[in-house]
């Protein structure tokens, strides 16, 4: 599996998030780090399409580098609605959400993230914030920058949301210099630190 | 275009090949993929299943494999999906570990029966519902311990795709994540869902529905289904009609508190699980199935002791409207002679009338119980019957009898039964009174007949008996010549009073046209065929000698 089709997979699933459920996200990301590329390539566009998902055109180049040199359906994906423009977003993003679970005696993630990645090579910055839906669903948005190996630290990061009890994970692995989407932009606006990795992005930039 | 059976036939495949990864992937790809199945979208199902077991490294069996490519041709997806399948058959399936909790951690049930009832209740075919944790970990993106898994039986009306799908839903909308296994009674269970079931609760599905209704809840102890868990195999023992007869709703529930009631006995503490398959059989059959003759009201008579009793006997009676035997006796002044149903002597209580005993031994060969006389209470056999056990202290009260020591009661029929053939005798110089005599007259020479054992009978059977006399001089006044079919609802036995046998001048059998006894074959049979057409049947029995041959 090429470097290339990997890393436009990963973009091709960042840019879906609050677009796609958080049901299916996650999942394809989970297969995607587990090394399931070719599976995902014939799962994903059908999914496009039942979901009723658009893509522009910035997608369909990440869907042809990623999905097609796999053997996804050419017919499937031919039909996927084209976008003019992202759509707008379905959420509002809080440092601090009143109806989100809160642990009185500590925040029990952050606590192990803290752990996990703090000082860790490769990531950056390790950061939170509350998404609120239309609906009133309230989740937790985890934002990380890695500078590399950002598939196989999103699935790490989701199974331990996971394992914790969060059956829907939200985790946003993002390459330090990629341009975020609206929906990470109002993401990251609204985040609190958790921790910094070794590739401290404050330190890249005073010593660069 | 697939055809109707393969509509049918490929969810039904699909379902048991999830119920087969169960344990192997992550639960939320099975309960992804039935919610797939469920909505009809098999082709996303199967694609998601097969790329979970690749993503998951999970090692299928070369069977499982082609399964699995039949599956996925059948949908029309690509079959590439499963190239990269890894296929071992010496490879161990996980094992997993399942309870169902100490006492301080919360139950596997618990808020189920809230969740699922309405559901449950519309669902074709539902047999049983357990709960049970799982402390061990499924899949590559194992969610969080423990996780709860919901086993559901169904029979063969029901369809297994949908039942996992709405339980779950209805789980979720309750805020309860479980993983719904839903397995068809009789068909073959992993050893993951066999060691689930082992230690799964099992939650009555009354119970369920009884969570749901708006009425008060009744108890629920002593009638839910038994804790033990067992092989879904093992329920093929309940065949369909017998599930379709259990109505999982408050009916049955309410039936069961009329056991209860009518049994007059607390609930018992304890679950009902060796009991319950014969309470089942009784639920099977409310119509036709006497409740067992015992205190508690779902067992049987092999859980209090008492003799096995052939239900339409007593149903037969009860439907007949004749007042039924003597009720049974304590456990342990039982005797094997003892007559069935706590319920039908409150019937006789209800009537006002003492309770009589069949008085053939014809009678008695119908319902495979020995011949028994009446309670002391009643006017004394006059069939010269064995004796009965006398009745126990709670049903003595209801029906107004007072208990009686089995020895001394003996003691007492065998001093009246010994008259027997003086009361054969008794009835020759009868044969020639008309039968039909003026009701004050014949109440007035009974009198006088039971004046002399009056003083052997208490108070209260004192009033019974005049009751009975009353109620016999009120028949005849009405129906004084007709002749009452065998089976007639209107008939009432008149037992003998005690002293008519000791009284050869008392006995008066043709008067009431009540005759029940083989054993006056000789002078008293000449007289009954002289009498034929005032004789009336005894439960349904027609007196000797009524019949020609």
């Amino acid at each position: 599996m090429g470097e290339a089709a990997e890393s436009a997979c990963h973009e091709l699933l960042l840019r879906l998030a609050g677009r796609l459920p958080d049901r299916q996200l996650w999942r394809f990301r989970d297969w995607l780090a587990s090394g399931a590329l070719p599976e995902l390539s014939h799962v994903l566009p059908l999914t496009l399409l039942r979901e009723r998902v658009g893509l522009v055109d910035d997608e369909f180049r990440l869907v042809d580098t990623a999905l097609r040199a796999h053997g996804a359906d050419i017919g499937l994906l031919s039909s996927i609605r084209e976008l003019d423009a992202l759509p707008p977003l379905d959420h509002t993003f809080a440092e601090h959400d009143r109806d989100a679970p809160r642990a009185s005696l500590g925040d029990p993630l952050a606590v192990l993230l803290t752990a996990l990645l703090r000082g860790r090579p490769a990531v950056a910055e390790v950061r939170a914030t509350w998404r609120r839906s239309t609906h009133g669903m309230v989740n937790r948005v985890l934002l990380v920058t890695a500078v590399a190996d950002q598939p196989r630290l999103t699935g790490e990061l989701q199974r331990v949301q996971r394992a914790l009890g969060e059956a829907d994970p939200c985790v946003e692995v993002l390459p330090v210099d990629w341009t975020p989407t609206p929906y990470h932009q109002a993401a990251f606006a609204a985040s609190e630190l958790l921790c910094t990795g070794a590739e401290d992005p404050y330190a890249q930039l005073v010593h660069s | 275009m697939a055809d109707s059976s393969d509509r049918i036939a490929l969810p039904i495949r699909v379902h048991e090949f999830l119920l087969a990864c169960a344990g192997r992937i992550d639960d939320d790809a099975l309960t992804d993929a039935r919610e797939l199945l469920a909505v009809a979208e098999l082709d996303r199902a199967i694609e998601l299943l097969a790329a979970s077991l690749v993503a998951g490294r999970i090692p299928v069996t070369a069977d499982e494999r082609d399964e699995l490519r039949d599956l996925v041709d059948a949908v029309r997806s690509a079959p590439a999906l499963v190239d990269r399948i890894i296929v071992n058959d010496s490879a161990p399936f996980p094992r997993h570990r399942f309870t169902a909790g100490l006492s301080d951690d919360p139950a596997p049930d618990a808020g189920i029966a809230d969740a699922v009832g309405r559901v449950i209740e519309v669902l074709p075919d539902i047999r049983a519902l357990s709960c049970v944790w799982r402390t061990t970990p499924a899949g590559g993106p194992s969610g969080s311990v423990p996780h709860r898994l919901v086993l559901v039986e169904t029979g063969p009306s029901g369809f297994a795709p949908s039942t996992a799908y709405r339980v779950e839903q209805s789980l979720r909308r309750a805020g309860i994540r479980a993983s719904v296994e839903v397995i068809a009674a009789g068909s073959e269970v992993t050893p993951y869902h066999a060691d689930a079931l082992a230690v799964a609760r099992r939650i009555s599905l009354r119970q369920a529905a009884v969570a749901r209704s708006p009425e008060p809840a009744e108890p629920a102890d002593g009638y839910d289904d038994p804790p033990s868990p067992r092989p879904v195999t093992t329920t093929r023992r309940r065949s369909g009609a017998h599930a379709e007869k259990r109505p999982p709703d408050t009916a049955s529930g309410r039936w069961q508190q009329r056991i209860a009631s009518s049994a007059d006995s607390p609930a018992p503490a304890e679950p009902a699980a060796a009991s319950f398959d014969a309470g089942g059989r009784q639920r099977h059959e409310p119509a036709m199935t006497m409740p067992p003759p015992a205190p508690s009201p779902a067992s049987p008579g092999s859980r209090t002791g008492l003799p096995p009793v052939s239900p339409p006997t007593a149903s037969a009676g009860s439907r007949t409207g004749l007042p039924p035997a003597s009720p049974p006796a304590s456990r342990t002044n039982l005797s094997p002679a003892t007559p069935p149903a706590t319920t039908r002597s409150a019937q006789a209580s209800r009537s006002a009338l003492p309770p009589v005993s069949p008085p053939t031994a014809t009678q008695g060969a119908r319902t495979n119980l020995p011949p028994v006389a009446p309670p002391p209470s009643a006017p004394g056999s006059r069939t010269g019957l064995p004796p009965v056990a006398p009745p126990s202290s709670r049903t003595a009260s209801r029906t107004g009898l007072s208990p009686v020591d089995p020895p001394a009661l003996a003691a007492e029929n065998g001093t009246r039964s010994r008259p027997a053939p003086a009361s054969a005798s008794a009835a020759e110089p009868v044969k020639d009174t008309p039968v039909q005599e003026a009701p004050a007259a014949k109440e007035a020479t009974v009198d006088k007949a039971a004046a002399d054992a009056e003083a052997d009978l208490s108070n209260r059977e004192r009033e019974l008996l005049r009751q009975l006399h009353e109620e016999l001089a009120k028949r005849e006044q009405s129906e004084p010549a007709e002749a009452v079919a065998p089976s007639s609802p209107q008939f009432p036995v008149a037992p003998p009073a005690p002293a008519e046998r000791a009284d050869p001048g008392t006995w008066q059998v043709d008067r009431t046209g009540t005759r029940h006894s083989a054993y006056s074959a000789g002078p008293a049979g000449s007289a009954w065929q002289h009498s034929a057409a005032e004789q009336t049947a005894v439960n349904g029995i027609p007196p000797y000698g009524s019949q020609p041959g």
